[in-house]
């Protein structure tokens, strides 16, 4: 499955259509107009199992980032790499408030909601709990996580066009795919929710949001 | 206005709180402790997210252990937890993620699930047990062959803020067999002779109770 040596400057992105985590990742690519090769990890077909992928990624997981001999296989990791490395436009703000208010919204995402209701999970629910009562959960977890995202940005009056101002910052990265997957395979009711529907809207007409979704990747199924 | 010294609001046995207590402890900032439980009313007018920790500095209150540890890391550039070498930065960075997103919400989940009669006791372990031998074997993986005296080199980093309180909630809580995770094993000995770990510990916070485990 891993192909040989990508080409030589070039960045590798080990990632799954329908992967929130790895839609993350895109979204940060495009932002900073990054080229990469798309590397399919098929985890329906357990590809995240394959030793050569463990051998990048022990934890199993979608995405990995491949530059030169860096390996990074977490989405927040990648996400503060490429700040880094490609400065503009930045992702991160200097006021040291909104910066930290930004790593919350991510952090809410990022350990709050989507780990609850990732595959392992989801089995793990489904075995134990019964069949189907995944959906349930994850409606519940995706529900407690947006109620406590939707507060917080009220209560600091933080958006503007986007989720902490006028211009896409880190919050965006991580807000974008968690909405679009509760919106489209969750069917969650987004009028609990108002910043975070009008923020969906604005992610749908941003370029580099749209080019980062799961349907526009390699390895999404044709449409029926 | 004159400025007044950070307050976190915590709780002893939050693995969470005790990252953020070892970061103020290492860059030496004096705060005031605000414990908090979880059947506080009073603290969602604090943090309407009512998770702990929560950082009040001045008239700003951030939450999310890995969002204040970052703001600290900005605000007091003592002791940086955070290396220049991005490669050395973003294994930091993993780290910490898989401490904080695939580790500990699951431990979080299972426990809540034992407290509130959900799961049963020895199911609610076997989740912990399961998610935390998934995380830390996958640490081992990424770090083989380390020899330096901390998990990134030899101080202590980022990384190993978010690993001592897992691998001490391991060790206390849960029954983890730290001999399974030979370089863990090593750094936790090293993290527990450190003051600024010492004194972040749960069972020396004023809000522990006189047989903590």
């Amino acid at each position: 499955m891993a192909e040989a040596e990508a080409t030589a400057g070039r960045l590798s992105l080990y990632s799954y259509w329908r992967s929130s985590c790895s839609h993350r990742a895109r979204i940060a690519l495009n932002l900073k107009g990054v080229d990469y090769e798309y590397k399919v990890v098929n985890l329906l077909k357990g590809e995240q199992s394959d030793p050569e992928f463990v051998k990048l990624n022990p934890m199993k997981f979608v995405p990995a980032l491949v530059d030169g001999d860096s390996v990074i296989g977490d989405s927040y990791a990648i996400a503060l790499y490429l700040e880094d490395k490609y400065p503009e436009p930045p992702l991160l703000p200097h006021d040291l408030q909104n910066k930290a208010l930004n790593h919350q919204i991510a952090s809410i995402v990022a350990s709050g909601i989507q780990p609850l209701h990732n595959l392992t999970v989801l089995r793990f629910i489904d075995q134990k709990v019964g069949a189907g009562e995944g959906v349930l959960w994850t409606q519940q977890q995706i529900e407690r996580g947006f109620t406590a995202i939707e507060n917080l940005i009220q209560l600091k009056g933080c958006a503007g066009k986007y989720a902490t101002g006028d211009e896409v910052q880190l919050a965006d990265v991580f807000l974008a795919p968690q909405i679009y997957a509760a919106i489209e395979r969750t069917k969650i009711d987004m009028s609990n929710y108002p910043t975070l529907a009008r923020l969906h809207s604005e992610y749908m007409a941003h370029p580099a949001f749209v080019a980062a979704l799961p349907g526009r990747q390699p390895d999404a199924p044709s449409p029926s | 206005m004159a400025a007044s010294k950070p307050i976190l609001y915590s709780a002893w046995i939050s693995s969470c709180s005790f990252r953020v207590r070892i970061a103020l402890n290492l860059k030496g900032v004096d705060y005031g402790y605000r414990a908090v439980t979880r059947t506080d009313l009073d603290y969602e007018k604090i943090n309407p997210i009512k998770y702990v920790p929560a950082l009040v500095d001045g008239d700003f209150v951030v939450s999310d252990s890995l969002a204040i540890i970052l703001y600290l890391e900005d605000k007091y550039p003592q002791h940086p937890l955070l290396p220049q070498d991005l490669k050395k930065k973003a294994i930091n960075l993993q780290i910490a993620n898989i401490v904080c997103s695939s580790i500990q919400p699951l431990q979080c989940y299972a426990v809540i699930g034992l407290v509130d009669g959900k799961l049963g006791s020895d199911e609610s372990l076997q989740i912990v047990r399961n998610y935390t031998d998934k995380g830390f074997k996958a640490i081992e993986k990424l770090l083989e062959g380390c020899d330096s005296k901390y998990a990134t080199g030899d101080e202590v980093q980022l990384a190993d803020v978010f690993l001592a309180p897992q691998i001490h909630a391991g060790v206390t809580r849960f029954q983890i067999d730290m001999s399974n995770y030979p370089l863990l094993e090593r750094f936790y000995k090293a993290y527990m002779e450190i003051p600024a770990f010492q004194v972040a510990a749960p069972e020396k916070q004023p809000d522990a109770p006189a047989s903590p485990y």
